[in-house]
């Protein structure tokens, strides 16, 4: 038993730094999911930001160093896998980490995936079903950077609505806005591209826009007309979870 | 100009853009659809890549073979000396009747030319924002963003002429005018789409502007830069079709011209006589500006641009400011090349961190390219060069004090105002 806890190689839920710092209650709706769907995961104080906008900026020195440090944290809490439920993280961790880290080896999973699998194998019960039209916005990071369309789409289905497209979606989805580091820089221009996706949204008769990123809540938010939601605020309002 | 300032100013752009980007969707999406798209793209995609990696060898073949025909070729390293050659060619005060050519404006050719001589624009886009006093807003449909009722504002205010704010009416004027002109003129300047290695120059045009100014006039001049020469007739086809596709959503471009020597006939005793119909002499320029020094570099993706404009209609910068985003090349892959030509300050200036690196460009783009990827690494030589942004480096700072983008005081869970992340 205890031979086993020092090999076994802890999983890492790595909430990322929006849902760490700002958007707290979206970073405890994934520990709920994932601990209703009895997975073991643990989580860390030391780990640092997954260097997403710093590499973005440019700053490839920086980005090195952040790798460096998050390489070492989680060799010394034994992570041989991560689970991940920000869209940039993700990426990041699964597609770039490994270009600047030779002995990078952890399997990244997106908790979407995950929480798709539990609901498709009952491990997720859901007590009330939705109803009405619901829309989904991809996010870059999660759509065309890392090719997940389908997981958040059977996951708003199976809730019991009916998901209705944007004009543009999926390979062809409209940023937020935000990304890029366009949100801090340049804010308006990040709200009138904001501003249009919603207008798309609207457009689809939709009473609910969901998204699976915490910056694009963040840019489609400020809107009204079109209630914006973060597909575990939605998943929450349908299924089960014991307190912990 | 501020951005608030921009912003404002296009708003009304964004009208016409909207219906135009539904148009030109459609029409494309409809010829796409016939299409094996995974299999142009890749093979679009290895025509760039083996004549830019070429790029030495097909040039010196393309100036031999153009030379044998009668063309006289130039080499310009920059914009300066293309139009130092471009003055000794065309004396001072001389009409000139030109088409629409990126590369042309790259050079610098309006600020030094429309004093220095009298240059009539003849693709009816480019005329129309040149008698605006805008700038052009796309690189295949220049004149997007201008009102059919400023159009005819200009017009009457120039030649005191009253027309209906009617595309009909407007061409029609337009189009008199324009042939009036190239018949006086003896100047013709054109771009190049494709130039062969066997020695064709390939111009693809719908109005017929090109044909008559590469033919009427007795002169033809053409301008273009060095990343324009592919192997040999069947891959500047493709090109140009390809071009036609995602440039503006037709099947094919009303007409392609391809020019291989200077007009002539044999028919008087075998005596051959230059100059029967078309262009007594014909000149090429080649520009590199910047484009060698990146050949075999990691940047050298900015040069497998067909120049077809796709990635703008997507792009959701581009769909806000329009020109703004670039500089003589527009959105991000504009920022790239103005990179390619002008060096790391003037990209900085033009809209570096812009880009929300979204990638729906490289999705559309029939080669696949890779701009977001391309922006950072500009974005990275930028930062070396003490070029940032007031945001960006306090990001950093926190990033490395705090470990996360934000710094301390999000500790407290509140909002805030500046959500530096993605």
């Amino acid at each position: 038993m205890i031979i086993e806890k020092v090999l076994k190689p802890n999983v890492l839920y790595y909430p990322g730094c929006l849902k760490k710092f700002v958007y707290r209650n979206l970073k405890e709706n994934y520990e709920k999911i994932l601990r209703e769907m009895e997975v073991k995961f643990i989580e860390v104080e030391e780990e640092v930001c997954c260097g997403s906008p710093v590499r973005n900026a440019g700053y490839f020195q920086q980005f090195r160093n952040l790798v460096r440090k998050n390489f070492e944290v989680f060799r010394k809490y034994n992570v041989g896998k991560i689970i991940l439920s920000c869209p940039a993280c993700y990426y990041t961790f699964s597609k770039e980490y490994s270009k600047v880290c030779r002995e990078w080896k952890i399997e990244c999973v997106h908790a979407i995936k995950m929480i798709w699998e539990g609901i498709r194998d009952g491990r997720l019960k859901i007590y009330r079903k939705g109803r009405g039209k619901v829309t989904y916005h991809d996010p870059c990071h999660l759509g065309r950077y890392s090719g997940i369309y389908e997981e958040p789409r059977m996951i708003i289905k199976a809730l019991g609505y009916d998901l209705v497209e944007m004009e543009e979606s999926r390979e062809t989805s409209l940023c937020c806005g935000s990304g890029g580091g366009v949100g801090a820089n340049y804010p308006i221009l990040a709200r009138e591209i904001a501003k249009e996706r919603i207008e798309q949204a609207k457009k689809t008769r939709a009473k609910i826009l969901v998204t699976s990123c915490p910056l694009c809540v963040f840019s489609l938010k400020k809107f009204s007309g079109i209630k914006t939601v973060e597909i575990s605020e939605l998943i929450l309002s349908h299924v089960k979870v014991k307190k912990w | 100009m501020e951005l608030s300032e921009i912003l404002q100013k296009r708003k009304n752009s964004k009208r016409f853009f909207k219906k135009a980007y539904y148009t030109y969707i459609s029409r494309r999406r409809e010829i796409l659809r016939d299409l094996d798209l995974n299999e142009l793209k890749k093979t679009i995609r290895r025509i760039r890549e083996d004549s830019i990696k070429n790029v030495f060898e097909l040039k010196e073949k393309a100036v031999e073979n153009l030379e044998k025909n009668g063309v006289k070729v130039f080499e310009a390293k920059d914009s300066k000396e293309a139009l130092r050659i471009l003055e000794k060619i065309i004396p001072e005060g001389e009409l000139l009747v030109k088409s629409k050519s990126n590369v042309i404006k790259e050079i610098g050719f309006e600020e030094r030319f429309y004093k220095r001589n009298k240059v009539v624009e003849t693709d009816c886009g480019d005329f129309i924002v040149q008698i605006c006093g805008e700038s052009s807003s796309h690189p295949v449909t220049p004149a997007l963003h201008i009102p059919l009722e400023k159009v005819v504002k200009a017009i009457r205010r120039r030649f005191r002429v009253r027309l209906k704010p009617e595309p009909e009416e407007i061409v029609s004027f337009v189009k008199n005018y324009i042939r009036r002109k190239i018949f006086e003129a003896k100047y013709g300047l054109t771009g190049a789409n494709v130039i062969t290695s066997d020695g064709f120059i390939v111009i693809i045009e719908n109005e017929g502007n090109i044909s008559l100014v590469s033919k009427i006039p007795n002169k033809h001049i053409i301008v273009a830069s060095i990343d324009k020469i592919v192997k040999n007739l069947d891959d500047a086809i493709l090109i140009s079709k390809v071009l036609s596709f995602y440039g503006t959503g037709s099947k094919s471009t009303s007409y392609i011209n391809i020019i291989s020597s200077l007009s002539k006939t044999a028919d008087l005793q075998k005596k051959i006589v230059y100059g029967v119909h078309g262009p007594e002499e014909v000149y090429l320029v080649l520009v590199d500006n910047g484009r060698s020094k990146i050949v075999n570099t990691d940047l050298e993706e900015i040069l497998y641009c067909i120049g077809c404009g796709a990635c703008l209609y997507s792009c959701p910068i581009y769909r806000q400011v329009f020109e703004r985003y670039g500089k003589d090349y527009i959105g991000g892959i504009g920022v790239l090349k103005t990179f390619m030509i002008e060096g790391i300050e003037q990209t900085f200036n033009s809209g570096l961190y812009f880009c929300n690196l979204c990638g729906s460009c490289k999705e559309v783009c029939p080669v696949s390219l890779d701009v977001p990827e391309i922006v950072r690494k500009i974005r990275e030589i930028s930062v070396k060069s003490g070029y940032e942004t007031k945001t960006n480096s306090e990001m950093v700072e926190n990033v490395e004090i705090f470990g996360n983008p934000f710094g301390k005081s999000s500790k407290n869970g509140e909002v805030q105002e500046k959500l530096y992340c993605c």
